[in-house]
């Protein structure tokens, strides 16, 4: 019990918690059956790419880019379907979306080790590399409709709930979010591979001395991230049911600011997946249901911004006081008595 | 050779820094290295816990295997690290300076794991500088300088004359220093200070021309007092007086105007700009002092005063513009001196001045001590290293718990005498 109080995670928890009663209280709204689906929903790009983004700070990293990559991934793949007609199985195209992303996150990882560069500088200039290259070779019309496998796979539903006013179903492509945070969780938690990310983010010298494989292993991460991010764009396409090629850019930091609020020190070496889902939580619930207590779209910006701000600071202020903690000399006692040297 | 083949022939080296995870448990810090040897590939906490334990009891440590090695005193973090190398077969254990960060109590307890380790047949290669322990634990000797083995041979004919001369190339006389006879107020007096469970009654004076020694263990108020007196922490009770008036330190920058300099216990965190220049680090307390007239930095005239004091402290190396981090300890902790020289302090604080540091650049720093001081400065030693105390201070005060329990004139002292009193509780 004493040790739950003590875990990152139960704060955060907390917040969520204060976060859903606050807003539902003032609109009950919040707490309808419909709302809650819709907020899974909502989650489930976002999530996929936070999961994955979590192993590249755990690992001492951090990647930008995992957007352009994602649009990269989403337009390639629907444009070239576009022209093509195409009226095949579904899991093609998601896979060859997850491979566009496979491939770029793999260049991301391949730069970062082979030059030994910040992964942040190398990952802000293949941003925009990508998807200036691809704005550049491929336009920037949006695909308005997409084929119908995709266009059928989006409305498949799980589950619909339905009351008085309105009605909302949590789509199949929900089970990718679910599935990542599996396969991340398996990997940090059950395979030599994780423990290894752990160990580079604790300390990389020490990894290197104790002959960890240091550099495939960040290769790996990023390629990972990358892979992710291509997921992430075909989902969020199948999702929306159209694909715009600017979507998307820009939510890396919501994406860094939820795994960060979940525990995941921006230094490295520590992080859950449970964390990551808190974190995912407080972004989600922020940025869609603000509206509900009456916090306009310019004042949502702002309100999130400060969640963000006071989420962050609480966790760096809780590691900044325990490592400042001096332990004391004397004791009360000690302090009142009279020295006998 | 990679790291890898190192391992796998059965060598393995114990940092100075230990190379740990902070990160991670006691158990997996210990075990992973060995599990991946193995060739596992997924994770098996029961082995990982089993082989903790195991490697635990072969140096007969009982610790927490769920803890985080972060959080864990110095000398457990070590013991973490010899641990790991054990479970990795090592036929050959590298040990570089591993007590420089161990009280004495904790050494004793490194060197029977030590000579347990031998009795089962283990290699150890002990790197150090320190005189005792080499004579106390090592069979066989082979002295380096700048680079060049000097000499090899068994510890017998090793004695503590022949040892230093090696070390050094130079004779090393070893004898008291005494307070010239220098005329002059009182510098600094503190009365009766105190911080909150830290330290508590602290009153001393010091004259011009005295080199005061304050000394006690690890976690004896000694460090926390130091920085009080630089002003890094604030004083919940009693009073500092400079020159008779009394003062107020409530920064760096009060402490530094009012003729304070502090040279801090860990040269690495605190003492130096590790990839900046030389002459950076020693200017950065005075940069205001060497602008131009547009408030540039004055580059010719910095120059000029870092030549100085590179030949005045015996700094080696080819120039100024090294960055510090390409420096020996001995030498990096000159620049921390001539950083703190540069200001022109009347009271210099010098905490723990020669850990890590080697021999000649030790004999050099003590040297240069006493010289500041009968050059008329106020010269404040912390450290628990008895024979530098000895060697170093005219007067000896000894703190206990956060008191000074006792004071002595150094030449009431031997190095028995100060080792007894410190440990007796």
């Amino acid at each position: 019990m004493k040790k739950l109080f003590k875990t990152h995670e139960t704060y955060v928890a907390l917040t969520v918690i204060a976060l859903c009663l606050v807003i539902g209280i003032i609109n009950p709204v919040f707490f309808s059956a419909p709302n809650i689906v819709n907020l899974f929903r909502n989650a489930t790009v976002n999530g996929i790419m936070a999961f994955a983004l979590m192993m590249g700070i755990i690992i001492g990293g951090i990647d930008v880019a995992f957007p352009a990559v994602a649009v990269c991934s989403m337009y390639l793949t629907t444009k070239t379907l576009e022209s093509m007609g195409y009226d095949g199985p579904v899991f093609i195209p998601i896979l060859a979306a997850a491979l566009i992303g496979t491939l770029l996150g793999l260049i991301n990882g391949l730069i970062i080790t082979k030059f030994d560069l910040p992964a942040f500088i190398v990952t802000l200039g293949t941003s925009s590399l990508y998807h200036g290259l691809l704005v550049w070779l491929v336009g920037s019309k949006p695909v308005n409709r997409l084929e119908p496998p995709l266009e059928a796979f989006g409305k498949m539903e799980i589950f619909r709930v339905t009351n008085d006013t309105t009605s909302a179903a949590l789509p199949w492509t929900f089970v990718f979010m679910v599935a990542m945070a599996l396969v991340v969780w398996f990997i940090l938690n059950k395979t030599m591979l994780g423990r290894t990310i752990f160990a580079i983010g604790g300390d990389r010298t020490s990894a290197e001395r104790a002959g960890y494989p240091v550099k495939r292993t960040i290769v790996f991460t990023y390629t990972f991230i990358g892979m992710a991010g291509g997921l992430a764009g075909i989902i969020h396409a199948i999702q929306s049911q159209m694909c715009i090629p600017t979507d998307l850019m820009g939510c890396e930091m919501m994406i860094i600011a939820a795994v960060v609020l979940g525990g995941t020190t921006i230094s490295g070496g520590r992080g859950t997946v449970l964390g990551t889902c808190l974190g995912l939580a407080v972004i989600t619930i922020a940025k869609n249901s603000l509206i509900l207590v009456g916090i306009t779209a310019t004042w949502q910006r702002f309100v999130l911004g400060l969640i963000i701000v006071i989420g962050t600071a609480v966790s760096a202020y809780q590691a900044l006081r325990a490592s400042r903690k001096i332990a004391p000399v004397m004791t009360e006692e000690e302090e009142g008595g009279v020295v006998n040297g | 050779m990679t790291p890898q083949q190192a391992i796998d022939e059965g060598i393995q080296i114990i940092y100075q820094d230990f190379s740990i995870f902070p990160n991670l448990t006691v158990a997996e810090n210990i075990a992973m290295p060995s599990e991946r040897m193995d060739g596992k590939k997924f994770v098996d906490w029961k082995s990982i816990r089993a082989k903790a334990q195991k490697a635990l009891d072969m140096v007969n440590v009982k610790m927490d295997l769920d803890a985080l090695v972060g959080d864990l005193p110095v000398a457990d973090k070590q013991l973490v690290a010899i641990c790991r190398a054990l479970l990795q077969d090592a036929k050959l254990l590298i040990m570089d300076e591993p007590t420089t960060a161990l009280t004495k109590k904790e050494v004793d307890a490194l060197f029977k794991v030590v000579r347990d380790l031998q009795a089962k047949g283990i290699t150890i290669i002990f790197v150090s500088h320190k005189l005792e322990e080499v004579f106390e634990i090592c069979e066989k000797l082979t002295i380096l300088r700048s680079g060049e083995k000097v000499i090899e041979g068994d510890m017998a004919d090793f004695d503590r004359e022949k040892f230093i001369y090696y070390m050094t190339g130079r004779k090393i006389k070893e004898s008291y220093y005494e307070k010239p006879n220098i005329a002059g107020d009182c510098l600094m007096k503190v009365d009766n200070i105190g911080i909150k469970t830290l330290f508590k009654g602290v009153s001393f004076e010091l004259y011009p021309g005295e080199i005061l020694g304050i000394t006690g263990l690890l976690g004896s108020g000694r460090s926390e007092l130091a920085r009080a007196l630089f002003g890094l922490e604030q004083l919940t009770e009693g009073k500092i007086y400079m020159d008779g008036k009394e003062v107020v330190l409530k920064s760096v920058t009060d402490a530094i105007d009012l003729g304070i300099g502090y040279v801090p216990e860990d040269r690495l965190t605190e003492g130096l700009f590790l990839p900046h220049t030389i002459s950076r680090n020693i200017i950065a307390p005075v940069i205001k002092r060497n602008l131009t007239k547009s408030g540039m930095i004055d580059n010719k005239k910095i120059e000029g005063s870092v030549d100085d004091w590179i030949d005045e402290l015996k700094i080696k190396t080819p120039s100024g513009k090294l960055p510090a981090q390409a420096l020996s300890g001995g030498n990096q902790q000159k620049v921390v001196i001539a950083k703190w020289l540069e200001p022109q302090p009347r009271v210099l604080i010098l905490n723990c001045p020669t850990v890590g540091v080697d021999i000649g650049s030790k004999t050099d720093i003590q040297a240069y001590a006493r010289k500041l001081a009968q050059n008329g400065m106020g010269v404040i030693v912390i450290s628990d290293d008895i024979p530098e105390v000895l060697q170093t201070c005219s007067r000896v005060l000894i703190m206990k718990k956060g008191r000074i329990v006792e004071e002595h004139p150094v030449t009431d002292l031997t190095e028995q005498s100060l080792a007894a009193k410190l440990s007796e509780s």
